[in-house]
């Protein structure tokens, strides 16, 4: 048996330990950043301040009366960290970027940073929260009553007000001393969470040591137990607990993972590594498992063997005590003492900065003198520090009020359900950007009365005849509005009556408003950034607000609400802009910044207007932001059109050197040609002249010889005409000049021509002429005489370079669909590959010129290629097999 | 490996099959009479779906990536 002074100097002894833990861990976190206090298992373990009095003890009795039910408040947090990739980790990523200070700072800020909403989540979240901190103070004060009692006989001279009394004074210097130290740009509290860490460690074990001992030591195992529930008639799990009931509370303990404030506090302010989230995704619901993988055993061994009427809340604490294992039962106190610590440190924290931020710091900003008194810094402080006792008071003034009433029993499912009426607003908050403010205030508002009504009403039913009697008649006896049976609903669980009510007006209120309002440019801002907060990682943008504010203006202001801080903040502003901490310029982008950077200390909506207050300059309209965007877009199509010209520009330069290349092409073609023409004139020039020379010069010549020499001078004449005539030809077909008259004809006629005119020629040089298939009603565009100087031209050189012992030229034509085809092929020595290419160019013969009978200018079959092309088909030389060349005309028919 | 894209998809699904899986209908199929090893059957089904939600978001949450932001990468810390 323990006695009632060791207790208490245990529990005194245990604050003590904790107040080092803080002191330590708050030193710790000063001097080095990356502690273990940093670490994600620190982190994850102060989230389990989750576990509180209620779940230590009472997660048990709940199992005892529900079977269970229990799991439920278990398994909706899981799931939400199960999903933590989507609403936890956009939930930490807005709170870090927007330096988010409570819940209330959260909506605040994403609806406009409205001070109207502010104040109401502050109000709401009070009034839930501080009935749930006397729970605690009466969860405490019972299990040293129990534990110090011999038995179920109260302790002489014990009396409960006192003692809870001093847990909250023990409270409250705890909170003070260490959630109030300082005002930073980030109200994070090291070593809170140190404590709350450890606390953590030491509830789990304790209810594990009590899981193992009643399981293992006493029970003789999870059968064993089970057989003995069943011998004692126990049977926890033959009702259907899987009903509306289940849902509803798997609901509200999802949305108090997340709305609550002290989970808030814990995981999203306290939270110093976006990353820990990875960690705590899992490790938190395995911490979860843990706590509860007992509850069941331990509940029905407690409902099996201790007297009937003792209370199942305390069996953590009386299964120990009956076998006489004071021990175990301290440690088991420890724990729930531990857990009921934790919560109140940290909600305490938590609505203490929401009522400094979001109630006193507005009062004091409408004070005409706000910026010139007092410094900012005491004021924030002192506030909180007045705040804690305040809810802290109220807190054990509720505990002394309710006295031993029921009305603290259902206390915690109460609470979880005035916090979730945060939900369909927070949920809005990061995934519906046209939610408004007056949708957010009309839906929270709404929610908050309907739960004050159906929920919060009606548990001080036990407490007061005419509650009672507003329970079972309604108000004024409209029946109507009876709490439990609102607008005639009935026959549901009180619980998911209010539930079902509370949200379903709170979210549909939210919407229809929203849909039914509009957002102010500010608001519309906000909603960007939250709603984008992955879209945008790093860029802020500029907050749109010009102003005339000096940098000394805001340094100013700076100071009032950090004090000395407000020096390292300017130097750390400047080095992110590299420059000297005298030339910050007061931008709209660092107005912003610093706006953020207060906000942190302030919340959004009170940082907001102290920054209006200096900078005097107005917030831009919706129009103008508009406007804005309109010529940001102006802007981006500018910037298109120009991408557009310079590829565009691009292109053209790419043709132009093209151009000039082919240019540069023809030019050196020029020269070549200019420099044959002058080669091919210079040689009968030469003879010519010489030769005119001998019969000036040499007057003894016989007239043989003169006679010669002038057929010679004759004959080079002749042949330098042609050459002249054949270049004036050949430019005359190039530029296009020559009279062209393309008339209807029969191309056979143009052959036989050309075969009449070389006849001669085939007779004077023995050659075999094969004719081979010719067309027939053939008619072609184009110029029967130039046609026929093309296949003369053919002919002649079939002719003329065949040196084969038995020469023969083969001429065939045909007509293959819609094109006239002639063919002449020769014996000769054909033509090799590399020449192919270069016989159609000017002045270019075919090889052995030297032995030219009558060597022509190389001019023809540029002449004849030029000619084709001009009546729209081709001259090709053809690959053969065998000796000989193959040139083919193909020429378009007339149909 | 899957990629991230998938491991994001799988992160929306683990939470809503989690749902589905704790609520009735489903829940009911498994609260019958029956135990095993003396622990009846509905308690060893949450408590093994329980597990499985953790097992799945560990594994998840050691491959799925983010750019995320820390204290310490920060270029200033006024604390």
């Amino acid at each position: 048996m323990l006695s009632f002074n060791f207790v208490i100097f245990t529990a005194f002894a245990y604050v003590c330990l904790l107040f080092v833990l803080a002191y330590l861990g708050d030193r710790r976190a000063r001097s080095s950043k990356s502690s273990f206090l940093r670490s994600p298992f620190v982190y994850t373990l102060s989230i389990s301040v989750y576990c509180t009095s209620w779940t230590f003890y009472g997660a048990v009795g709940l199992a005892a009366r529900n079977g269970l039910e229990f799991l439920a408040i278990y398994l909706g947090p899981t799931l939400v960290f199960v999903g933590w990739w989507y609403i936890l980790r956009k939930l930490v990523r807005i709170g870090r970027a927007q330096r988010i200070t409570s819940v209330a700072d959260l909506l605040s800020s994403r609806f406009g940073k409205s001070s109207n909403l502010a104040v109401l989540v502050t109000v709401i979240a009070v009034v839930g929260t501080t009935p749930y901190i006397a729970l605690q103070l009466k969860a405490i004060a019972t299990s040293i009553q129990v534990i110090s009692s011999a038995g179920n006989t109260a302790v002489p001279g014990f009396d409960d007000v006192p003692l809870a009394l001093g847990v909250a004074a023990a409270m409250a210097l705890f909170t003070i001393l260490f959630g109030t130290r300082n005002v930073d740009a980030k109200e994070q509290h090291h070593g809170v969470v140190a404590a709350i860490a450890f606390e953590a460690i030491v509830k789990l074990l304790a209810l594990l040591a009590v899981g193992v001992f009643v399981v293992f030591g006493i029970g003789g195992g999870f059968e064993a137990i089970q057989l003995k529930a069943d011998a004692a008639g126990v049977d926890l799990f033959s009702g259907d607990i899987f009903g509306p009931r289940w849902v509803a509370i798997l609901v509200l303990s999802a949305a108090a993972i997340l709305c609550l404030p002290r989970q808030f506090q814990i995981t999203v302010v306290e939270n110093s590594n976006e990353d820990h989230l990875r960690t705590a995704s899992w490790a938190f619901p395995l911490y979860l498992l843990l706590m509860s993988i007992f509850t069941m055993p331990i509940a029905l061994y407690g409902l099996a063997t201790l007297p009937a009427g003792a209370n199942p809340d305390m069996f953590v604490l009386t299964l120990p005590l009956s076998t006489g294992n004071s021990g175990l039962a301290l440690f088991a106190f420890i724990g729930g003492f531990s857990s009921a610590t934790s919560m109140i440190i940290v909600a305490t924290i938590a609505l203490s900065i929401m009522i400094s931020n979001h109630i006193i710091v507005p009062i004091a900003l409408r004070r005409a003198d706000a910026l010139s008194g007092q410094s900012m810094t005491h004021l924030l402080l002192n506030s909180r520090r007045a705040s804690i006792i305040f809810i802290l008071f109220f807190g054990f003034l509720y505990f002394w009020l309710s006295g031993n009433s029921d009305a603290l029993a259902a206390i915690g499912l109460i609470s979880f359900a005035g916090v979730a009426q945060f939900l369909p607003a927070m949920i809005a908050a990061l995934y519906w950007r046209e939610a408004t403010v007056k949708g957010a205030i009309a839906g929270t508002l709404i929610g908050f009365l309907i739960w004050a009504w159906t929920m919060f009403l009606p548990s001080f039913g036990n407490t007061s005849a005419w509650i009672a009697h507003v329970i079972s008649d309604g108000p004024w006896s409209i029946a109507l509005l009876r709490p439990q049976e609102l607008f005639g609903l009935s026959g549901l669980d009180p619980l998911v009556h209010s539930v079902f009510w509370s949200l379903f007006l709170n979210t549909s209120a939210l919407v229809s408003v929203s849909l039914f309002t509009t957002q102010s440019s500010l608001e519309r801002i906000q909603a960007n950034r939250f709603v984008d907060a992955f879209k945008r990682p790093g860029t802020e943008p500029a907050n749109f607000v010009r102003g005339s504010a000096t940098t000394n203006d805001l340094f100013f202001v700076a100071q009032r609400v950090l004090g000395e801080k407000a020096h390292e903040l300017f130097h750390k502003l400047a080095r992110q802009k590299g420059v000297q901490r005298k030339e910050l310029e007061p931008t709209p982008e660092f107005i912003g910044q610093l706006e953020r950077e207060l906000a942190g200390s302030i919340g959004a909506a009170s940082a907001h207007v102290m920054m209006s207050k200096v900078v005097s300059g107005t917030e831009i309209s919706l129009e103008e932001v508009m406007q804005m965007a309109d010529e940001t877009q102006q802007v981006i199509e500018y910037s298109q059109r120009l991408e557009q010209t310079s590829s565009e520009l691009r292109e053209t330069a790419a043709q132009l050197q093209e151009a000039n290349a082919q240019l540069r092409q023809l030019d050196l073609e020029k020269d070549d040609f200019l420099s044959q023409v002058s080669h091919e004139v210079r040689t009968p020039m030469t003879s010519i002249r010489s030769f005119a020379d001998i019969l000036l010069s040499h007057n003894d010549l016989s007239d043989t010889e003169r006679q010669r020499f002038i057929s010679t001078i004759h004959e080079e004449s002749l042949r330098l005409t042609k050459l002249l005539d054949e270049i004036l030809d050949l430019s005359a077909l190039e530029r296009g000049e020559q009279n062209w008259q393309n008339v209807a004809f029969d191309p056979e006629v143009a052959l036989d021509l050309a075969l009449n005119v070389c006849a001669p020629h085939i007779l004077e040089a023995h050659i075999k002429l094969n004719i081979g298939d010719r067309a027939k009603h053939v008619s072609l565009d184009g110029d029967s005489d130039r046609l026929a100087q093309v296949f003369i031209n053919l002919i002649t050189n079939a002719i003329k370079y065949n040196d084969s012992a038995s020469p023969d030229v083969h001429i065939s034509s045909r007509i293959q669909s819609h094109t006239y085809i002639v063919d002449v092929l020769d014996n000769g020595p054909g033509i090799n590959r590399a020449d192919s290419r270069r016989i159609f160019e000017k002045f270019s013969r075919g090889r052995r010129q030297e032995h030219d009978v009558q060597p022509g200018a190389g001019l023809g079959l540029a002449i004849s290629r030029q000619i084709v092309a001009k009546m729209g088909g081709t001259l090709t030389l053809e690959s053969r097999k065998g000796n000989g060349a193959h040139f083919r005309v193909t020429l378009p028919t007339n149909h | 490996m899957a990629d991230q894209r998938k491991l994001e998809n799988i992160a929306v699904a683990l939470p809503v099959f989690g749902i589905a899986m704790i609520l009735p209908p489903i829940v009911g199929v498994f609260t019958s009479e029956a135990r095993i090893l003396g622990v009846p059957v509905i308690v060893i089904y949450l408590f093994s779906m329980w597990v499985l939600f953790i097992f799945g978001t560990y594994m998840l949450s050691r491959r799925l990536r983010a750019n995320t932001v820390s204290d310490a990468e920060e270029p200033s810390d006024s604390d």
